[in-house]
């Protein structure tokens, strides 16, 4: 089947076309059949790829498909081309390709609930279809060049689907404010695609057949002759990665993204594109492997935005905005992992979070489609006796994030854990980020638990407003969604828990070929050591839990010390750190003032310029036209006195 | 007739039709009535063709003359313009005062 692996990529886009072109003349069966039904044929060929790739057993875990030539010119011995249009399976493109279609598929299922009544619906599913096309693009792309024309194409989508319902202003304003805020970090994904090709000659991964010139991944250490710039290409790319994938300073657009659609919050915004930055660095991990500076900063950027979108999401009211700062706490977690260099432990937890994440986002969108659009916790609550499958699955997602041991996240969540451990050994620096990863795992625990005590415990608060259960066509992709929340991590049991010897998981192992440090860091553990990191976690993760149920399902008031002693942080993490007040200050101000400089030395300099010889014209104009008087007589005279003196000056010259 | 001479002399025909230019400039300058600045340009053309034809006479050839059928010709042509244009000048303004129809003014 890897024949046909580039119909993987080439079904979402028929999709896409055929319902740009005539979605509006087909019915909503027929629209939903082509959009779902492309992205599950997509799924089924690409489960088909993966498992010839998986026969190959491990030496042969990297296969490239060669399309046709893209940016080449020239011919015979001048022939250049700078990218070719190739498709690269690997075992991380084939976890990404299976992430993508597969939970691609349910999401699809679900709009078709979701969205039934509303207006664009064959629009949304052009635009969701051309997401999963360009997302499948940017993981299966053999080289940087095409990697980065997915990387802007979901960009797009996204900005096409956060602004779906575009009358509402702040809908439009928030994709405006997702795509400049990516425009930032592309800007470093740009200028570290020019610094590669300036070093290798070539944007390819691996060798092209028949080149000569070896592919990045293949000589990352060529770089090593110009320190500046084995250090510069990794941080350029973590720019993007802090805009791709929601990381300080550049994750305030993702809490607004959630003004789209909550099926696009859950697909593009939860489980794919903002995994995209983190597939970007396991993909070109060894260029970072180079650099134990740029990991440190991609491991303290991660764990720093893990802990403070979690003391955000304490204080939200609005679930889905709860559900978005939890997004941004976990992708730095996933950053956190590849900054330790353990590139697998985060495409693992990648893989993880797309599951419990679209699961909570997806059961978030039902109790909103249930309560009458209502997105806010405080007029929710009890929610469990109306709509129970909802209800249930939801808690299966809250067990898993949170990390209960079991479910998906425990393992992947505690693999990150005892990774950043044990590249502490090596980096102290990184014992600092696990403590504040741990931290953060307990303050996670605290606002899902929070999440989960206002929405579906209790009493009812929502006044007038009847809740109902959500359509079969959104129930049957929670409940898959549960069923991998809880089993998707099995695949990274660590060996201890099973007595077994040795460190690195089973997907670990399978992820190796694509993802295995290039560096000289082990990651060793003794399994005694990893114990007690598991039940750290664990401890810190019921601590909480049950401070959440403290605090929202006790009786009565709480003591107004602790209300007292909380405020100021309510006030900070309310006022979310300040970092958009921040930006504001630090860039979009001074910029707007330098723009408005400019604006006036265009008015007055510029036009100024053209104003002065539109006036000067007009000056002389004015002054001949005086000439004109209109009177023949005059003119007569003009002439006369004028013929007269050509003749004088004749004579007295002859 | 003594004291004559034979034949009047080209420098007379000249004097007269430089008196004659002067007067129809003179007049095309001072008068107002576009009838009048009419007429003295027809005196000007005149003055012109009278000093064409004394020139032909004394170099003995016709290119002069021809010149002065061509010059009544065009003043014919332009007589008739001219006055359709007074007449329609006229006709709106209700006066032929050249000093009215200044309206062409810059």
């Amino acid at each position: 089947m890897i024949d046909l692996l580039w119909l993987v990529p080439v079904l979402p886009l028929a999709g896409a076309v055929a319902l740009l072109a005539g979605g509006r003349r087909l019915g909503r069966g027929a629209v939903v059949a082509t959009g779902t039904g492309s992205v599950a044929l997509a799924f089924v060929v690409a489960a088909g790829a993966v498992t010839d790739l998986v026969a190959n057993g491990p030496a042969m875990r990297g296969v490239e498909v060669h399309l046709f030539p893209w940016l080449a010119w020239g011919s015979g011995s001048d022939a250049v081309t700078v990218a070719e249009a190739g498709l690269l399976l690997d075992p991380l493109s084939a976890l990404m390709i299976l992430v993508v279609t597969g939970i691609g598929t349910l999401i699809h299922l679900y709009s078709s609930g979701y969205m039934a009544g509303d207006e664009g619906f064959a629009r949304y599913y052009a635009y969701l279809n051309l997401f999963t096309f360009s997302m499948l693009v940017l993981v299966l792309a053999n080289n940087l060049a095409l990697l980065f024309v997915g990387w802007e194409l979901v960009g797009f989508c996204s900005w096409a689907l956060i602004g779906f319902w575009f009358e509402r202003k702040a809908a439009a304003a928030a994709g405006q404010k997702a795509f400049i805020t990516n425009r930032v970090g592309d800007l470093g994904v740009l200028a570290a695609l020019f610094l590669v090709w300036a070093n290798w000659g070539t944007f390819s991964f691996h060798a092209l057949p028949g080149s000569t010139l070896p592919g990045v991944l293949d000589d990352p250490a060529r770089v090593l002759a110009t320190p500046l710039v084995a250090l510069a290409i990794p941080l350029l790319l973590l720019l993007g990665v802090t805009g791709k994938s929601a990381q300080i300073p550049l994750f305030t657009w993702l809490p607004d993204a959630m003004e789209g659609p909550t099926p696009v919050s859950a697909l593009i915004h939860a489980a794919t594109m903002v995994t995209g930055g983190v597939y970007l660095v396991a993909r070109v991990h060894p260029l970072f492997d180079q650099s134990p500076e740029a990991q440190l900063v991609l491991g303290t950027t991660g764990a720093v935005t893990a802990f403070v979108a979690a003391t955000i999401a304490t204080v939200q009211v609005d679930v889905k905005r709860v559900l978005a700062y939890s997004t941004v706490s976990q992708l730095g977690f996933m950053v956190l992992g590849l900054g330790a260099g353990a590139y697998g432990a985060a495409a693992f937890h990648l893989m993880t979070h797309a599951f419990f994440k679209a699961l909570l986002f997806l059961g978030a969108g039902a109790v909103i489609h249930g309560v009458a659009s209502q997105q806010d916790l405080r007029k929710m609550g009890g929610l469990i006796r109306y709509m129970p499958v909802t209800a249930w699955t939801f808690i299966v997602g809250w067990l898993a994030i949170i990390g209960v041991p079991g479910l998906s996240g425990f393992f992947s969540k505690d693999l990150i854990l005892a990774r950043a451990f044990g590249r502490g050994l090596v980096d102290p620096a990184f014992l600092v980020l696990f403590g504040v990863a741990l931290v953060t795992v307990g303050i996670t625990a605290f606002y899902m638990s929070r999440l989960v005590f206002l929405a579906f415990l209790g009493e009812y608060r929502g006044g007038s407003v009847h809740p109902h259960e959500a359509p079969p066509s959104m129930l049957v992709p929670l409940v898959v969604l549960a069923i991998g929340s809880i089993g998707a991590g099995w695949v990274g049991i660590p060996p201890f828990l099973l007595g077994e010897a040795g460190h690195a998981t089973v997907i670990e192992q399978f992820l190796a070929p694509a993802t295995l440090a290039t560096g000289t860091w082990e990651g060793t553990l003794d399994h005694s050591t990893e114990w007690i990191i598991t039940g750290l976690s664990v401890a810190i993760t019921l601590a909480g839990a049950g401070l959440a149920g403290v605090a929202y399902l006790g009786e009565g008031p709480i003591s107004p010390v602790v209300t007292e002693l909380v405020a100021p942080f309510r006030r900070l993490f309310a006022g979310r750190w300040f970092v958009d007040e921040a930006h504001g200050a630090l860039v979009i101000r001074p910029l707007a003032r330098v723009a408005s400089f400019l604006a006036s030395v265009d008015v007055g300099v510029v036009d100024g310029a053209v104003a002065l010889v539109v006036a000067g014209v007009r000056g002389i104009g004015a002054l001949l036209a005086r000439l004109q008087s209109g009177y023949v007589r005059g003119y007569a005279v003009t002439m006369l006195v004028g013929a007269v003196a050509v003749v004088a000056s004749a004579w007295a010259l002859r | 007739m003594p004291g004559f001479p034979e034949v009047v002399p080209t420098e007379a025909y000249l004097g007269l039709s430089a008196v004659l230019f002067g007067i129809g400039a003179l007049g095309v300058v001072l008068r107002k009535s576009a009838l009048t600045m009419f007429m003295s340009i027809e005196l000007m053309l005149n003055a012109v063709n009278l000093s064409l034809v004394a020139f032909g006479r004394q170099f003995g050839r016709l290119d002069g003359q021809v010149i002065v059928f061509f010059v009544m010709a065009v003043a014919a042509a332009e007589v008739a313009v001219g006055l359709a244009i007074i007449v329609d000048i006229y006709r709106s303004r209700r006066s032929v005062d050249i000093d009215d129809a200044s309206w062409l003014r810059g």
